[in-house]
Order: C-alpha cells, then sequence, then structure tokens
C-alpha cells in the first residue's frame, strides 16, 4: 500500500513537472537569483537612471496598465499599443510576464515596443519572466524591477510604486524600501498607487501563487496605515476588484494571445477620485 | 483581547471541572524561533495548545504569543477545533471543524473557519479540508474612512501528506510533511509549506518533539524563493489521573 502511495505520488509529480514546456521545474524548488539580488541591482540601476517626474498639463490624467503578455506572440500587445500611441496616455504600466523568460521572446517583445519618448512605458517582471534565467535578458533590456516615480499636475502630485513580487514575496530588503517609501513620501503626495505582479488577495481560486498570508497581513496594514489608493496586479489572467480599507485592488485579465477575451485597463485620475475601466481589444 | 483570554480561561476551567474516567487531557507546548522576510531578523513565539478528548469526541483550544516580533502583538493567534473519530472498515477517520483567529494588527485581524479530515496509515497521514478565510477591518479602523471592512478568500484546500519513518507503536519517529497548514496559520493551497520532524517518548506521559520548516514563496508559480524558516520545539504531556 505504502509503496503505491510512492509510485503513484511520484508519477503525478512527474507529470505534472513535464507538462508544459514553458516552464521550468527546477522553479518549483529553486530559483535563478533571490529578490534581494534583484532589488539590490535594481537600486544600483536607479541610482545611475533616476526615473523623471512625470508632468500632467491638466488637473485629470489617464493612465493605462497590461499585464499577462507572454510574447513571443505580440498581436494581442501590437492591437493595444497602436491604440495606446493613438490616445497617448501619460503613462502604461506593464505588469508582468512580459515574456515566457526566453531570451528570443524578450527581444521578440523589444522589437514592438515603442520608444519611450513616444509612450511612457514601465514594466515590472512576473515570474514567467523569470523563467530561464531571464532575469538577466529582463535586466539588460528595462534595468530594473523595482522603482517609484511620480506624477505632477499644476496642483498637486501622485506617486506611483512598482514592486517585484515575481518570486511570491516582496523579500526583506525591498519590503523595507517600500515601508520607508510609505512613510517619508506619503504625506507630500495625493494618491498613491502600487503595480505588482502577483495579485494579493486571492478572489477566487487559481493555481499560482499568492503572497503568504503573513506577509499578506504586513502589505494590507501598511496599506490601511498610509491609504493607498490603489493596488494594481496581474497573475491571475482575469479581471476583478475588491476594496479593502480604504485601497481598491485591481487585477487585470491577460492580453496574451491565446486569451479569449483579452483587455486593457484605463485609469481616470481626478481631483476627487479614481476612476477604472477595462477595455476589450 | 481581554474577552479571548477569558474565552481561554473557561474552557480550561470546563474542562478541568468535566472530567471523566474516560476521557484524556493533553497539553502541548512549543517554541518557535525563525526568521521570515517579513520578521525583520530573528522572531520568537510560544504556544500553548490544550487537547481534551472524551469517547470518540475531542474538543481543543490554543493561543500564540509572538515574544519577539515586530508587529508588537503579545497574543497573535487563538484556535478552537472540535472533532470526532469515525470509523470507515478498518480505518479511523478523523473529522474536524475549527475556528482561528489571527491577531496580527490592531487594524485588521483574520478569521478563519473551516472542516478538515485526516487518516493515519502506518507509514502515512493524509488531511484535506476546506477553509474560509476573511480579512477584517476592526472598529478602531474607522477613523482611516475604511470602504471595504471585509475581504473574503473562500474554499481555500488544506492539505497535508506526512511521511513516517516509524509506525504510531514505536516510541520515536521522524516524518516529513508538505503542508499548508501549521497551528495557528492556514496559507493559501498555492503556498505549500516542507516540516521535518522528530519526536520522542521521554517517559509514559511525555513526548518531546524539534521540527524544522521551510517556507518557500513562488513555488507554484515555478519560481520558488525563500520567504521564511523556523525551528520549533516542544512538548506534549498527557497527565494521568
Amino acid at each position: 500500500m505504502d509503496s503505491c502511495i510512492l509510485r503513484l505520488s511520484l508519477c503525478c509529480m512527474g507529470l505534472c513537472l513535464s507538462a508544459c514546456l514553458q516552464i521550468e521545474p527546477r522553479g518549483f524548488f529553486v530559483s535563478y537569483e533571490s529578490v534581494d539580488q534583484r532589488f539590490e541591482q535594481s537600486m544600483t540601476w536607479n541610482d545611475q537612471h533616476p526615473f523623471p517626474t512625470l508632468v500632467s498639463s491638466e488637473e485629470e490624467y489617464e493612465f493605462y496598465a497590461v499585464s499577462d503578455i507572454h510574447a513571443g506572440k505580440t498581436n494581442n500587445l501590437g492591437l493595444f499599443l497602436e491604440q495606446a500611441l493613438l490616445q497617448q496616455p501619460i503613462a502604461v504600466f506593464m505588469a508582468g510576464d512580459l515574456t515566457t523568460g526566453n531570451a528570443n521572446d524578450y527581444h521578440e517583445l523589444y522589437a514592438v515596443l515603442p520608444p519611450q519618448d513616444s509612450l511612457p512605458l514601465f514594466p515590472i517582471p512576473g515570474n514567467h519572466d523569470l523563467y530561464f534565467g531571464g532575469w538577466k535578458q529582463y535586466r539588460l533590456l528595462f534595468g530594473s524591477s523595482v522603482y517609484s516615480f511620480s506624477i505632477k499636475t499644476s496642483q498637486t502630485s501622485d506617486l506611483y510604486i512598482c514592486l517585484d513580487n515575481a518570486g511570491g514575496t516582496l523579500g526583506a530588503l525591498q519590503l523595507e524600501w517600500l515601508k520607508e517609501l510609505l512613510l517619508y513620501e506619503r504625506p507630500q503626495h495625493r494618491y498613491y498607487v502600487l503595480v505588482n505582479h502577483n495579485n494579493w488577495v486571492r478572489l477566487r481560486r487559481m493555481l499560482a501563487t499568492n503572497p503568504y498570508v503573513e506577509e499578506l497581513e504586513v502589505l494590507l496594514e501598511l496599506c490601511l496605515k498610509h491609504r493607498v489608493d490603489l493596488v494594481i496586479s496581474g497573475h491571475d489572467h482575469k479581471s476583478h476588484t475588491a476594496v479593502f480599507g480604504n485601497t481598491l485592488f485591481i487585477t487585470l485579465d491577460a492580453l496574451r494571445d491565446s486569451y479569449p477575451t483579452p483587455s486593457y485597463l484605463i485609469v481616470s485620475i481626478g481631483p476627487d477620485s479614481i476612476n477604472y475601466s477595462y477595455r476589450n481589444l | 483581547m481581554q474577552n479571548t483570554y477569558k474565552a481561554l480561561y473557561l474552557i480550561l476551567l470546563m474542562m478541568a471541572c468535566c472530567y471523566p474516567a474516560n476521557s484524556q487531557v493533553e497539553l502541548d507546548y512549543l517554541l518557535d524561533l525563525g526568521q521570515t522576510n517579513v520578521s525583520q531578523g530573528l522572531y520568537i513565539s510560544t504556544a500553548l495548545v490544550s487537547a481534551y478528548s472524551f469517547d470518540k469526541y475531542a474538543l481543543k483550544a490554543g493561543a500564540q504569543f509572538q515574544l519577539i516580533h515586530p508587529s508588537s502583538r503579545v497574543f497573535s493567534a487563538a484556535e478552537f477545533v472540535a472533532g470526532r473519530c469515525f470509523c470507515v472498515g478498518k480505518q479511523t477517520l478523523e473529522a474536524e471543524t475549527f475556528y482561528l483567529y489571527r491577531n496580527f494588527s490592531s487594524l485588521m485581524f483574520i478569521s478563519n473557519w473551516g472542516l478538515a479530515v485526516g487518516i493515519r496509515k502506518r507509514h502515512w497521514r493524509f488531511d484535506l479540508g476546506q477553509d474560509f478565510k476573511a480579512y477584517r477591518v476592526r472598529e478602531k479602523a474607522l477613523s482611516y474612512e475604511t470602504e471595504g471592512r471585509v475581504i473574503r478568500e473562500n474554499f481555500n484546500l488544506i492539505y497535508r501528506i506526512a511521511y513516517f519513518v516509524n509506525s504510531p507503536e514505536k516510541p520515536w519517529n521522524i516524518s516529513l510533511s508538505l503542508t499548508n497548514r501549521d497551528y495557528f496559520l492556514i496559507n493559501q493551497e498555492t503556498n505549500p509549506m516542507l516540516s521535518l520532524r522528530a519526536e520522542t517518548y521521554v517517559s509514559s506521559t511525555m513526548k518531546l518533539y524539534l521540527e524544522n520548516w521551510y517556507k518557500p514563496a513562488g513555488a507554484l508559480n515555478m519560481s520558488a524563493h525563500y520567504f521564511g524558516y523556523f525551528a520549533r520545539t516542544g512538548f506534549i504531556w498527557t497527565p494521568a489521573f
């Protein structure tokens, strides 16, 4: 009986791990680099390439967000970029899983992206971007996975924080950085917006991983204490929203070509409120 | 918090008063030392769990206290369990329903309730259950002009698969478990934890144990990162009255 269970368990594990060629079984046990290493490399890059403050000429402005592109194939991304170039939002967030992690896919993606001066793009990595040693490619093309910048209007300023939780955790260093940023920068800004890949709250059953309960406790308390207005995530491939405390949590649809209902998020930031809608491709 | 202490005290008192001859009391004391990505260095917590079983029924109540932890909450969690054993053929199935309260912040808390069943084979143990989790904002947080007071994560799968080197009759054992449930914590089903446990009877009424827990984040994202590790030591005392 015991040996049967053991064999069955090993067979199931083998089947699961070899089920998909787009994932790396080694990732179940260990990653190529730690989140702390990515954070430190990002901070070094940020010091050398500080993010400029974006300026909106009007009090109300829009930004877009997409997630889970999973390039190589980039048809949906191409359609989205056409619309974005036409509408000219002040910023476009790419909330992770931009590629499958393969170097070729990174190059496919980069070939489609417009120059930064025609459309300000703010990418962050997702778990797929780290497969096959993908962080090296990501770093080469985008430099940093953790950064913050502000968008200024004539009256006020809003802070945007892009986080790297592609490995299911922010890690100790990034969490401390976030805490300090919330503590010292919050009073100078009107709205606070966080963008990351892994959705925090698990509003529907999914196979992919969310942050540990212990980490979620810390993050939710931080959001409440510092009045974080909006948290944008991807990862789940299906859009949903929730409000907890005074924070709106938005999870994005996937933009990957094989996804049946791809959409992107449009967020309108106004003097008194934040409004959002999804636009189908 | 005082109400929780009172409730725990009452439960223990009731157990002591209603102690018939064919029942059993068990006290489980444990001490955790560990480090996680959110603990800002070493954390130390301790817990006491008392169990009272009568015939096929069992009641369990426990509380956890943080001795060193950045959250500065001494009383950090409590759990109440009611269970019953069922005989299915030659197997004994242990069913339980539980309520778990995590007192992680002065502004919010987690309440969990759920059901689980467990079966012990000679060298294996399997547990399966469902958990319903709610993150709740406390009344105290009203000054933050909260809009959403509760957020729920329903139908979370609870599992545990454990392999034991020895059968249960032996005085010592070593086991390896994969689970998303620990004392006072139920993770999402996609966050498994790995535990290695060694236990031995030092007398007919006292069992000592030592556990090592590894918590990887993002394992099911195929991008496993370190989240935390802790060592636990404790004893289970079954007084013979």
